[in-house]
């Protein structure tokens, strides 16, 4: 038990540090992830200054890791909250009216739960035709929030049954004050499982996304984008392969770890 | 028999209304978004091959009438030629199934092989150190990308140790890299699942009854707690197929494996439109028919839904 | 007077689990001879349940045998390896438990039951044990032992789940059947039939009859032990403990039944 608390708060503050060296980042490494080197190609770590060493056109590996950083939690971070904000209006929508819209919701939510999200984001960001940022966020987000639909839906349907909902009900209480007041509070256990869940899915979206080409611009230094130009170097560049896979494995299993440590707190 | 033939209907009634919901929500996302002319003749077309598209689609006319074209083509199957080599579209999503059920078949199977075991074993031991371990290790990998897995095997055993060969689908040796991947990116979550419910049966009064009848602790686990364990898990395990038939897009890639996830990469690189139309519908149409099965099988395995099923 | 079947000596029971054991069965001595049924009875929690697991092997993992011994056909447990008593178990021991919808595994038929019981302790072939088990069903005047045999538990009614129950643990013809509380979750008519049964099937094999209900006790037990609070209070034959009772506890029984 000690031992799993100890790895829970190793990963917490492994999660706060990453996110203060995306925030500072660029005050702390002043190379540039783009700038291009061809003296210094393949440049192994640890040498000329270049700490996790340069690919395959000299671009310094730890500026890149950095700048993918920066991308990689901020589209996650945009995707989650508007599935979130989206996510949790509808189905506190459909939690109110139990008729026609509750019932069309819950299959819409069923149907895409099932459905691989990740095809849909790859065919979304195919057709329309843009990379970028924003088309990224947006499109992680759009096709994410059933996710926080159903369970706010579920949740919520429950609570405007419960007799202190009633209650505010039958006090005549207004609608937006009797969510904020009673049924929002109640939701903040399970959605805040959600959110870290949520994020550590879309950081693994994303990367997976700019490892296929897809949605980030020409050259951008993505994590995904690195491990993908790391194939045709395993063998010569290792840590070109390494970094970017350590940094993704540490992000995405330091989320899981806080998010079964939430789950178990407000279970 | 008017019983099945009803439940058949409103089966067939279900899975029309899915398909006619998502192509209409394609066919609205194409042209709201930007113009399909360019999409379907690619971003190096003329001006007049682009009116020339315009003309032979119909682009130029009202949404409405478009819609019609659109629908009454989709109903014979018709979802015109890959942009990439003039063959009809369906066609060719189709013919990359068979290479993604077998990487799913072999999955699963390596899945099952790994999960119940496990999931036995760590749902009957006491607190020990090896159980710690196993779980720690189970904890990390239930996080870990997939695809990132797959990267790191191929790197260890196909470039350092030189043992396997990097890229799928050239025969048993080479499937496999990409099976252990999908494998060990299913297994954690099933393994949970059966740990707990393991655990749970074990606890159950049938197990002393198992007991009373003079079982050996084996006995118990494998005949009387693992059955009813297996049938808890059976909803988690058709949604782990149902990913594989359908969600291995970047697994597929990294393996060059030519399947249906390999095949959507390609036509989005190559924006071969009518290809990922026709792979949008034969997803739809796979999951809706795993859904499907996994629910039959539910029916088919637990004795006490087949009552209910059968009472009026 | 020939051995009994079944003999308790000062048996002493203790939660094992925490670091100090904690007695809550205290030196029960008890013997049950072929032919007899004895009666168990006292409220839950008294002790009586347990001292009939700790006589099966079935003691949860948290409980022990910590003093006295049991002998059984005239062997001492302690003598007795693991493997042993699982040979015993279903073998020469029958057990049939409380609730019998949560006793039977959902996912097996009846028949799948008895014949992994007969396969295991008769040693017989597939075919051989389903004629065995057949038969046994029959003997329980289960109607229509066929369709029996290919039941699911939940498609029985209580009163023929039990019946199943009774046959699983007579299948192997057992010298003892111990019967914890069999009827308390079936109705009053069907009770009296599977009380019948057991008074049927107590021929030329001793019988343990737990329950909290002296009413119960009186109608099919020779004798009748009255368990409270871990230890045996008061123990005699059927017509003295009803029509006399000395200890103060089966006095409040008995009060307790008249009033009901």
């Amino acid at each position: 038990m000690t031992a799993q608390r100890r790895l829970l708060r190793f990963a917490f503050i492994l999660l706060l540090v990453l996110v203060a060296v995306a925030l500072l980042g660029p005050f702390l490494v002043a190379r540039d992830p783009m700038r291009i080197d061809l003296a210094a190609r393949f440049l192994a770590p640890l040498q000329a200054g270049h700490l996790l060493g340069c690919d395959q056109l000299g671009r310094d590996v730890a500026a890149r890791l950095l700048a993918g950083l920066r991308w990689s939690l901020g589209i996650a971070a945009g995707a989650t909250l508007i599935a979130f904000l989206l996510g949790t209006a509808i189905g506190l929508l459909a939690a109110r009216s139990r008729a026609l819209f509750g019932t069309a919701l819950r299959q819409v939510t069923i149907f895409t739960q099932s459905f691989p999200v990740f095809v849909l984001a790859v065919s979304i960001v195919a057709v329309i035709g843009k990379s970028g940022f924003a088309t990224l966020v947006l499109t992680l987000g759009l096709v994410t929030w059933p996710v926080f639909a159903r369970v706010v839906q579920a949740e919520a349907s429950s609570l405007f049954t419960r007799e202190y909902v009633l209650a505010a009900e039958m006090m005549q209480m207004g609608g937006a004050r009797l969510l904020l007041r009673h049924v929002l509070p109640a939701l903040v256990p399970s959605l805040s499982v959600l959110l870290v869940f949520h994020f550590a899915d879309m950081i693994i979206a994303e990367s997976a996304l700019s490892f296929l080409g897809i949605g980030a611009p020409l050259g951008a230094a993505t994590w995904g984008g690195m491990l993908n130009e790391s194939r045709a170097h395993m063998l010569t560049a290792p840590w070109m392969l390494l970094a970017p896979a350590a940094c993704l494995v540490l992000l995405v299993v330091g989320a899981h770890a806080l998010g079964q440590r939430l789950r178990e707190a407000t279970a | 028999m008017a019983e099945r033939a009803r439940l058949l209907a409103r089966w067939l009634g279900s899975l029309a209304i899915v398909l006619i919901a998502t192509m209409t929500v394609l066919f609205f996302l194409v042209r709201l978004t930007g113009d399909p002319a360019i999409m379907l003749a690619g971003p190096d077309a003329s001006p007049q091959q682009l009116q020339q598209i315009r003309q032979f689609y119909g682009f130029d006319r009202s949404l409405a009438e478009q819609y019609v074209v659109y629908a009454g083509k989709l109903a014979q199957l018709d979802f015109g030629a890959s942009l990439a080599d003039g063959t009809p579209s369906f066609d060719k999503a189709l013919a990359s199934f068979p290479a993604t059920l077998l990487l799913a078949m072999l999955a699963m199977a390596l899945n099952l092989a790994v999960s119940i075991p496990v999931g036995a074993w760590l749902g009957r031991s006491r607190q020990g150190h090896a159980r710690r371990v196993v779980r720690g290790v189970l904890s990390v990998l239930q996080g870990f990308p997939g695809f990132v897995l797959a990267l790191l095997l191929i790197d260890l055993f196909a470039v350092e140790l030189e043992w396997l060969p990097a890229i799928g689908y050239g025969g048993p040796v080479s499937w496999i890299l990409p099976v252990v991947s999908v494998a060990f990116f299913l297994a954690p979550k099933l393994i949970r699942v059966l740990e707990a419910n393991v655990q749970a049966a074990l606890l159950a009064s049938y197990v002393r009854t198992a007991r009373s009848i003079g079982a050996t602790p084996n006995e118990i686990l494998w005949r009387h707690a693992m059955p009813n364990a297996l049938l808890g898990a059976t909803a988690l395990i058709g949604a782990e197929f149902a990913f594989v038939m359908t969600g291995l897009v970047v697994i597929e890639t990294i393996f060059a494996w030519p399947g249906i996830g390999w095949l959507l990469v390609q036509s989005t690189l190559n924006l071969d439109f009518p290809v990922l139309q026709s792979i949008t519908c034969l997803l739809v149409v796979t999951i809706f028919l795993v859904n499907s099965a996994t629910d039959a099988l539910q029916l088919v395995l637990d004795p006490r839904l087949q009552q209910r099923a059968a009472a009026p | 007077m020939t051995a009994p079947i079944l003999e308790l000596q000062s048996l002493c029971i203790d939660v094992v689990a925490g670091p100090t054991a904690q007695r809550i069965v205290h030196d029960v001595v008890l013997t049950v001879a072929r032919g007899e049924i004895l009666g168990l009875v006292g409220e839950s929690g008294s002790g009586k349940t347990l001292s009939a697991f700790a006589v099966a092997g079935l003691l949860s993992e948290r409980l022990a045998v910590s003093a006295g011994e049991i002998l059984f056909e005239g062997r001492a447990r302690s003598f007795v390896s693991e493997e042993e008593m699982r040979a015993l178990r279903g073998g020469r021991i029958g057990f049939v438990f409380q609730d019998p919808l949560s006793s039977f595994n959902p996912v097996r038929t009846i028949g799948s039951m008895l014949v992994e019981s007969v396969v295991r302790h008769q040693r017989l072939g597939k075919r051989a044990a389903r004629a065995v088990a057949i038969a046994g069903l029959a003997e329980m005047r289960l109607p229509g032992s066929d369709a029996c045999f290919g039941a699911y538990p939940h498609q029985l009614s209580g009163g023929q789940r039990q019946r199943a129950m009774l046959a699983l643990a007579l299948v192997n013809r057992p010298s003892l059947l111990i019967a914890d509380e069999p009827t308390t979750a079936l109705d009053p008519t069907i009770q009296l039939q599977i009380l019948a049964l057991l008074r049927r099937q107590s021929e030329g094999r001793g019988s343990i009859l737990i329950t909290h209900d002296l009413g119960v006790a009186g109608a099919v037990c020779d004798r009748i032990a009255v368990m409270q609070k871990g230890r045996v209070v008061e123990i005699g034959p059927c017509s003295a403990i009803l029509g006399d009772p000395q200890h103060a506890y089966t006095q409040r029984l008995l009060q307790a039944r008249s009033h009901a």
